[in-house]
């Protein structure tokens, strides 16, 4: 079927650059889980911020940390360690903040048969790396760089990705 | 002006780039709308807007509210741009916007949000019968545009890109034709 007049004029304009909302979205829907963490420990803190008169930089000096640090804090997308999450709530005596609602909704992470008969597999393929935590970033690097893992098959990249995404969940 | 495609296969839908911006409008919108510090700021300084208008006192609440609404708006519009027709997603923007003129001025929302009347919006230019370019968007508190600079400016952008692609002689006079005729 031909072009319309307008989708050529739209074509002969477009930008070098592709969009990347799809890939933005997917991603957003990808890491959903732990962003929810995440942007409830960042309105929690807020909420403590607005209740106390506290700016961004009162914070900062109150948690002994960057104003960098805070921003990426307050933006929703700090990838906590437990040990973080504790020292700020110790800082700011924010007890609710790692009593969180969204914390204790997280189902318990379990795979499927099917998932430890692909964990396995790798597992035996990089054997000589007794430590998990290597072994999970191995995988995960894999995950980045299709190579050696790179297949065409459909249902198993969707597997690879479920389990990385559940090992990624239990090193956080 | 340049234009992107919002998804690889698909030539309905399309967003504005502009060539010293990193990001087009669309994907620029999202991305502030997934921003806690921006929200932050954003209610912050519209905070009687968001009492008056939708009784709304606690900043994290609509902070909530946006990440949740932004994630179903973004569902609606991956879903739209390809197999549903967008012209049931954008709808005219004015009482002055009726689709039978060319080139006339849409928005989308998330028109069934359960918990309040969805402040979420994206602005559009519809070019022919199912076929928009996205200009921007913004969280509307306020009944009217006119009402606040942030969308006052998105007005702006949408005339800006109505104009351009008038002076360009961009609409499909066959299809406009045919929509007379109906």
């Amino acid at each position: 079927m031909e072009k319309s007049k307008s989708i050529k004029f739209l074509e002969a304009h477009q930008a070098k650059e592709k969009s990347k909302f799809v890939e933005n979205a997917c991603k957003r829907q990808d890491e959903q889980v732990w962003l929810n963490w995440s942007q409830s420990i960042a309105l929690s803190i807020m909420d403590y911020m607005l209740e106390n008169n506290i700016s961004r930089s009162d914070l900062a000096n109150m948690l002994g940390m960057s104003h960098q640090y805070v921003s990426e804090i307050l933006s929703g997308k700090a990838n906590f360690s437990l040990k973080s999450i504790a020292s700020i709530s110790h800082k700011l005596h924010l007890d609710g903040l790692i009593n969180n609602d969204a914390l204790r909704e997280v189902p318990l992470i379990t795979f499927t048969d099917e998932e430890r008969k692909w964990l396995q597999d790798r597992i035996n393929v990089l054997s000589e790396i007794c430590h998990t935590q290597y072994v999970c970033d191995e995988l995960l690097v894999a995950r980045e760089n299709p190579a050696p893992y790179n297949n065409h098959n459909e249902q198993e990249r969707h597997l690879e990705l479920g389990v990385l995404q559940k090992l990624k969940l239990l090193l956080m | 002006m340049e234009f992107v495609r919002v998804k690889e296969d698909c030539d309905n839908l399309w967003a504005v780039k502009d060539p010293i911006k990193e990001e087009d409008e669309l994907t620029s919108l999202f991305t502030k709308w997934n921003d806690l510090n921006y929200l932050f700021d954003f209610f912050i300084a519209n905070i009687d807007d968001l009492k008056k208008y939708f009784n709304i006192k606690k900043i994290s609440s609509a902070i909530t509210d946006t990440v949740d609404d932004a994630r179903e708006l973004e569902k609606l519009i991956i879903e739209c741009s390809g197999e549903e027709p967008l012209d049931t997603v954008f709808k005219p923007l004015g009482s002055n916007d009726d689709y039978k003129y060319a080139l006339a001025r849409g928005k989308a929302r998330n028109w069934d949000n359960k918990r309040h009347p969805s402040w979420l919006r994206i602005y559009a230019i519809r070019i022919e019968r199912n076929i928009y370019v996205i200009t921007g968007g913004a969280i509307k508190l306020t009944p009217k545009m006119q009402n606040r600079n942030h969308t006052m400016l998105e007005l702006k952008k949408l005339d800006d890109c109505k104009d351009f692609l008038k002076k360009n002689g961009v609409f499909d006079t066959d299809s406009f034709n045919d929509l007379l005729n109906e």
